[in-house]
């Protein structure tokens, strides 16, 4: 019915993209935060419960992955944008 | 003619008029009267006492309504006589377009379904804080539009509960925000894990 949906996907035999990190098992243990810059990976379901740092562009962003957010990316839950906020002056 | 709660014009085509329904595009539309083997070019005066019956059979519930046979004429394991061979010959194997092999009208969700299913999507996106409920919650547009200027769709619609733009009388009925099922995602993943697990141990 919506052919876009299921043509502009990602190839099926790819599986979802995802960043290989280091050390998962340590980190979900100690919980200790995974700094990463790799905004384009999918959540997958063993990610549950661990504690992400993600780039913004200028700083890392604190991300806790619970189970809904499996099978979306990392990056969607680090804001790149600041809010428009106005000012007077400049220098301030 | 009034059908499950819109009034099709009698002098319109079938085709036109199923649009009224929230959902319903011109393809589904010929779709769905391809499915009942209704003639596209039909108008809403000339249906026939069991065409309405069937169509709104359909419409209230598109999922449980039984597929019909795609070759309804030919009993099965039977030759039609007469010399057929330079004529196309029935597909034996599944279309190219489909390949998962599922019948779109299947899914369809129309009406209060439908608006309910968008309005689950964006409370679910709010409530996980994804960039796209953000946006939603706070009236900009969702898909890197500009909003220097304009942007007046999404002020107007984009709320946690998304006003859906409707030509039809009916307002949806307020529904609390539903969290989206995981199930289907959590399903797929499970089916990728063996990948995920072989590129791990790499």
């Amino acid at each position: 019915m919506f052919p876009t949906a299921a043509v502009l996907r990602r190839s099926t035999w790819k599986g979802p993209y995802f960043a290989a990190f280091p050390n998962l098992a340590d980190s979900l243990k100690n919980n200790t935060p995974v700094f990463t810059k790799a905004r384009a990976s999918s959540i997958l379901p063993n990610f549950v419960g661990l504690r992400f740092m993600v780039h913004n562009g200028k700083d890392y962003m604190p991300v806790q992955i619970t189970e809904e957010m499996v099978g979306h990316k990392l990056g969607e839950f680090a804001n790149t944008r600041k809010r428009f906020s106005y000012r007077q002056t400049k220098n301030r | 003619m009034h059908l499950l709660g819109h009034n099709l014009p009698d002098h319109k085509l079938i085709r036109v008029a199923l649009t009224s329904f929230h959902g319903v595009s011109n393809h589904t539309s010929s779709r769905i009267l391809a499915r009942l083997q209704i003639h596209e070019q039909a108008l809403v005066s000339s249906l026939t006492e069991q065409q309405v019956t069937a169509l709104s059979a359909f419409l209230s519930s598109p999922s449980n309504t039984a597929v019909p046979s795609p070759t309804p004429v030919c009993p099965p394991g039977a030759t039609p006589h007469g010399d057929w061979s330079g004529f196309p010959q029935p597909r034996t194997t599944k279309g190219k377009a489909r390949m998962d092999g599922e019948d779109p009208l299947q899914n369809l969700k129309i009406e209060t379904d439908l608006r309910r299913s968008v309005q689950s999507d964006i409370a679910h996106m709010r409530t996980i804080g994804t960039y796209k409920g953000r946006r939603h919650a706070a009236g900009l547009p969702v898909r890197g539009q500009n909003t220097q200027t304009n942007a007046k769709t999404a002020r107007k619609l984009n709320k946690v509960d998304r006003r859906t733009f409707s030509t039809s009388p009916l307002r949806p009925t307020a529904e609390s925000p539903i969290r989206r099922p995981v199930q289907h995602t959590s399903a797929l993943m499970s089916s990728l894990n063996p990948i995920v697990k072989s590129r791990f141990a790499q």
